[in-house]
């Protein structure tokens, strides 16, 4: 493997060609009319055009990639995460092309792309599962009458759906036909699949996920856990490794569960098994994610395994370069996305030019950043600007480099989340570990923000007057000589 | 006796006397540091203008803009010369740029608080846009399909 091209953009596609450089491996960049001089496209060693700034003219085109990938002479492509990375056919189309995918093959992307499917793959192997429909939903009628039968609160969820999109909660039977509505229309444009299904929603849960690999020698192993509960919009967008409340042989327990689901689709590369935990460390299966995460480099921080060189040494073909009992989980490792939106605005998207843009710096933080000073965040896309992520020798030690980092981390002219990480990383629910997916809910209320926000204003009417005064008084001075 | 708008949205009086007490430091070059009631907060300036008494300031990360009115702007103020008028919220502006896509309401239509008068979607998100007030739809300003910037004019409510 000479030459891969990454199909994707941001961060992610820097973060790929890292690793490829390192393995001594040329990369190619693909670009959108709106990301000419995006920084992913300066890093790679060529870079190539392929369309429109919408990503369905352009990341999400599969037959122009493939082009340009035989025009250019690519050994094979690395889909990194979101556009087509969890597209089957794709996946497919990349094989038959004697190209190759960096990835699964295109059949376990199938299987567990489809929440429905990937439930009746892994039924035979006596995984728990969140009680509800395995079928997708016909009529909105039997719905109403099916989520009675499983009891309020329910979740509608796409069967297609991933990254929160298509899914919405339902508190009461009146809410069900409108938010019904909104889940398959919002299914439909992102997915192009409208099939919703219902499950039970399980209250106060915590999102523990499982990192695999598989080789093509039948080697399955895993990496520990990432705990992914503080989310917004279902989203995540503050993850940690490992979590604070999974016992050891709770660890092995759901690692061994997650081998088998890997199993379960014949599954090659980096893989991510997802897990509901409720309060009393029940765990049950939710899906398989057949990519590289967003989140990975917390696994790699404390496991000390680069998860990009390992797929691509899979996809060449050889097997994973150690044993699942050399692993040991050193050290603790936090990450914040860092999103370009409206904390205080209930995470508006912000949209404008980056007048600054500065990283923070230092031993144990790690920016895997997309953006430079002076560009315009696209409308197009995920608002993501970079990761933010800290390694300590304990989880105190990353929390307290993690808020040294955010506040050295500077952005004007747009909004960001480094705010809410703040919150979140200064609040005793978090340091104790005493937390669930609904912190946003629970603690980042609008009192609370609009307390923060008076108290800040104060401070910034306290300083502006002392500026003031100060000036004033020098004018006076001057005025005197 | 100074009168600070912040954000144009929160305002705070204050005499000079009262914030003697309180320490504002240059740490370097547009930094400072702010002791407030034994708390201390880092302040960045991001721009000054001694002329219109406007100061632009970040803290924790988050932008301020404070406009300062001294007892002259104030008097003037009151005389009604004040160029800030109270509006109640009867435009509707789109709180983001998008794609509007679908309209639920049409001019005319009664609508009661927590009405979805139209769906935005932006970044792959699609947020419904609800009605602030129980109130009628004077006037409609977009159209189903149409790309919208932010704070541009949706819907006009009586």
């Amino acid at each position: 493997m000479k030459k891969i091209l990454i199909a994707n953009r941001g961060e992610i596609a820097i973060r790929v060609m890292k690793t490829a450089k390192k393995m001594g491996i040329k990369t190619v960049a693909v670009f959108s009319e709106a990301d000419k001089k995006a920084p992913h496209t300066k890093f790679a060693d060529e870079a190539i055009y392929i369309g429109d700034s919408p990503s369905n003219k352009s990341y999400l085109l599969g037959n122009k990639i493939i082009e340009v990938a035989k025009k250019l002479n690519v050994d094979a492509i690395h889909p990194g995460y979101g556009f087509l990375s969890e597209n089957a056919d794709f996946a497919k189309e990349v094989e038959d092309n004697n190209l190759i995918f960096i990835g699964p093959k295109s059949s376990s992307i199938a299987t567990m792309g489809n929440k429905l499917a990937a439930k009746e793959a892994v039924k035979k192997y006596n995984i728990p599962m969140v009680p509800g429909e395995d079928k997708a939903i016909q009529s909105p009628k039997k719905t109403v009458a099916t989520a009675k039968k499983i009891g309020f609160p329910i979740l509608i969820k796409a069967a297609a759906g991933g990254g929160g999109k298509g899914m919405r909660i339902v508190y009461h039977e009146n809410e069900i036909l409108e938010q019904l509505k909104r889940a398959i229309s919002e299914a439909t444009s992102a997915f192009g699949n409208g099939s919703v299904f219902i499950e039970k929603y399980i209250e106060s849960p915590r999102h523990i996920e499982i990192q695999i690999l598989a080789d093509s020698f039948g080697n399955v192993v895993h990496l520990f856990e990432r705990e992914c509960s503080i989310q917004r919009r279902h989203q995540k967008v503050i993850e940690e490794a490992p979590s604070s409340i999974l016992t050891p042989e709770l660890r092995k327990k759901m690692g061994e569960d997650a081998i088998k689901v890997a199993k379960a689709c014949n599954y090659l590369g980096a893989g991510t098994v997802e897990f509901l935990v409720d309060k009393n460390l029940n765990y049950y299966f939710l899906e398989m994610n057949t990519r590289l995460q967003v989140e990975h480099p917390v696994t790699e921080l404390i496991s000390g395994i680069d998860l990009v060189e390992e797929q691509i040494k899979i996809a060449q073909g050889k097997p994973i370069s150690f044993h699942q009992n050399e692993l040991k989980i050193k050290g603790h490792a936090l990450e914040l996305r860092v999103y370009a939106e409206d904390s205080y605005q209930n995470f508006m998207p912000s949209i404008g030019t980056l007048i600054k843009y500065q990283l923070p710096k230092g031993d144990g933080i790690r920016v895997d950043n997309g953006f430079e000073e002076g560009m315009e965040i696209p409308i197009y896309y995920d608002p993501m600007l970079s990761k933010l992520i800290t390694y300590g020798k304990t989880r105190n030690e990353a929390i307290q480099l993690m808020l040294m980092a955010i506040k050295s981390y500077k952005v004007d002219g747009i909004k960001t989340t480094l705010p809410f990480g703040k919150f979140v990383f200064e609040h005793v629910a978090f340091t104790s570990g005493n937390f669930d997916t609904h912190f946003v809910k629970k603690y980042f209320t609008e009192d609370i923000i609009q307390k923060i926000i008076a108290e800040e204003s104060t401070i910034a009417a306290i300083t502006a007057l002392k500026l003031y005064l100060n000036e004033q008084k020098k004018i006076k001075i001057a005025k005197i000589n | 006796m100074f009168k600070a708008n912040v954000n144009k949205s929160f305002t705070k009086s204050f005499n000079t006397s009262e914030v003697k007490e309180t320490d504002l430091t240059l740490i370097t070059h547009n930094k400072f540091l702010l002791r407030h009631q034994s708390k201390n907060y880092e302040i960045d300036l991001v721009e000054s203008n001694f002329n219109t008494k406007t100061y632009h300031l970040k803290i924790n990360g988050n932008s301020y803009v404070v406009n300062l009115e001294d007892e002259l702007d104030i008097k003037i103020a009151k005389m009604g010369f004040s160029m800030i008028n109270s509006k109640k919220i009867n435009s509707i502006i789109s709180p983001m740029p998008g794609l509007i896509l679908s309209i639920n309401v049409k001019e005319g239509q009664k609508v009661k608080n927590g009405d979805v008068l139209l769906v935005l979607e932006a970044m792959k998100m699609e947020n419904s846009i609800i009605s602030p007030k129980d109130g009628i739809v004077k006037l409609i300003s977009v159209k189903k399909g149409l790309t919208v910037e932010k704070s541009e004019h949706l819907i006009e409510l009586s």
